[in-house]
């Protein structure tokens, strides 16, 4: 069964995207920020990575460099989920580092569809 | 013609005599009678007439000449030349004392009165020119404004002690000089601009001129005036100087807070359109999972806030381009800091 994680420091989203994503037939690991989510990469290998930005201490596009530069986790698709609108500068910064773009908020087939995509294209 | 007081200067005194009943003919007194340079100047001080008749050639040290320009210089009297000879290097010599008349002998009687009138009349308007002159300059002195002239090789021929302080420079070292031996080059060529134009156009124009004095930057706010002396050629500009360095450091300043501003906003559009947008993904998640009667109306006003929140992003990107366009303005080339 293919393993999702969900890494967003909102309870609330989490909670959200844990159904969503379990009605779609998908197993999932939910955690609040970017030290945890390193922390769980150390033992566990997900399928994907679902990366929320605005977060602190960590934000979303550190966890990206981050896993990027471990061998472990560099192979693993990461697709961004947010509230906050890309900018130019961040396009041109991490092209290339994930896969999708999703701006909040997602419907549950929104969700599905994005790592349906994501799981063919591996 | 009222009762002019003449100081008659001659060393032949039979021309003493005729020039006395001439004189007295045509309604002058004549207050003294002095035969040398040295007694003239004295019967000058003496009797403070209104007028000399002098010979140009006297007895004595100091010839009627010498005489006269002492005279003209130290009581302001006016002095009307009586001579002999009429060749050319005489005269030559005597204009360069400015009489204000040239009588050869033998005189004749109204020779004489009218050379007399013109002479006064001359003088009175001299003193009036000199008073306004006196009255122009001071105002001018005592201006804060920079002041100066220049003349058509961009020489300049007045300056103000407030013109010569900006361009740190003694009044002595400026008068008739080139400009552009005075001034940096970035100066010049911008008056020169405003001079050239105010030529052509015939009318003042008002610039803002900006330049590097030493290490700090300057800005005035400038006018440069076309000068005629009544007929159409336009033999000076002159150019005021109002120091408008502080003004613009300010506009600076405020526009560089403003743009702080803008800055912190932005930082709040991004955190806050991104907490916006969680409850809102919340509500509708729930909304699509419960399928309840109101379903299809809550998810409306879901969409409704999206939208809204779309917007601000989108205001958000306006900014950034109202930014980039005013830190490129406001940045003059050198390395202004705008991060707080």
């Amino acid at each position: 069964m293919t393993t999702i994680l969900i890494v967003d420091d909102n309870p609330d989203i989490r909670e959200l995207f844990t159904t969503f994503l379990n009605i779609a037939g998908f197993s999932t690991m939910a955690v609040g920020g970017g030290a945890e989510c390193i922390e769980l990469l150390k033992t566990t290998r997900p399928d994907l990575i679902l990366l929320d930005i605005m977060m602190e201490p960590m934000d979303g596009w550190q966890t990206l460099k981050f896993i990027k530069s471990q061998p472990e986790s560099r192979d693993i698709p990461v697709f961004m989920v947010t509230g906050k609108a890309i900018t130019e500068t961040e396009q041109q910064m991490y092209n290339g580092d994930y896969k999708i773009y999703l701006m909040k908020p997602v419907t549950p087939q929104r969700l599905k569809d994005a790592v349906d995509g994501l799981l063919k294209s591996r | 013609m009222e009762k002019k007081r003449i100081l008659v200067v001659e060393d032949e005194f039979i021309t003493v005599a005729a020039l006395k009943v001439c004189l007295q003919g045509i309604g002058c007194t004549v207050v003294a009678t002095a035969d040398t340079g040295e007694e003239a100047v004295k019967a000058a001080e003496e009797h403070k007439p209104d007028l000399v008749l002098m010979d140009i050639t006297l007895k004595g040290q100091m010839n009627g000449i010498t005489a006269a320009d002492i005279i003209r210089q130290k009581y302001n009297i006016p002095t009307i030349f009586l001579t002999g000879q009429s060749d050319d290097s005489t005269i030559a010599h005597a204009l360069e004392s400015e009489p204000f008349g040239y009588i050869v002998k033998p005189f004749e009687e109204k020779n004489l009165k009218s050379n007399i009138m013109m002479a006064l009349y001359k003088h009175s308007l001299d003193l009036k020119l000199k008073v306004s002159e006196e009255r122009y300059r001071t105002i001018a002195e005592l201006s804060d404004d920079g002041i100066f002239v220049v003349a058509n090789d961009y020489s300049v021929i007045y300056a103000n002690g407030s013109a010569a302080r900006t361009i740190q420079h003694t009044l002595g070292e400026i008068i008739d000089k080139p400009l552009n031996s005075l001034v940096p080059e970035e100066l010049f060529r911008q008056i020169r601009a405003a001079v050239d134009e105010v030529r052509a156009i015939h009318t003042h124009k008002r610039l803002r001129l900006g330049a590097k004095m030493g290490d700090r930057q300057l800005w005035f706010d400038s006018t440069a005036i076309p000068l005629t002396a009544g007929d159409a050629e336009i033999r000076y500009v002159m150019m005021f100087l109002h120091d408008v360095t502080d003004q613009v450091r300010m506009e600076e300043r405020m526009a560089k807070e403003g743009i702080i501003q803008l800055e912190r906003n932005m930082e709040q559009f991004l955190f806050l359109n991104d907490e916006i947008r969680n409850p809102l993904q919340v509500i509708m998640g729930l909304i699509l999972l419960d399928e309840g009667q109101y379903q299809q109306k809550i998810l409306e006003q879901a969409e409704k806030i999206d939208n809204l929140v779309s917007k601000l992003d989108k205001g958000w990107v306006e900014t950034d381009k109202v930014r980039c366009f005013l830190l490129r303005h406001y940045r003059h080339g050198d390395k202004s800091d705008v991060e707080s």
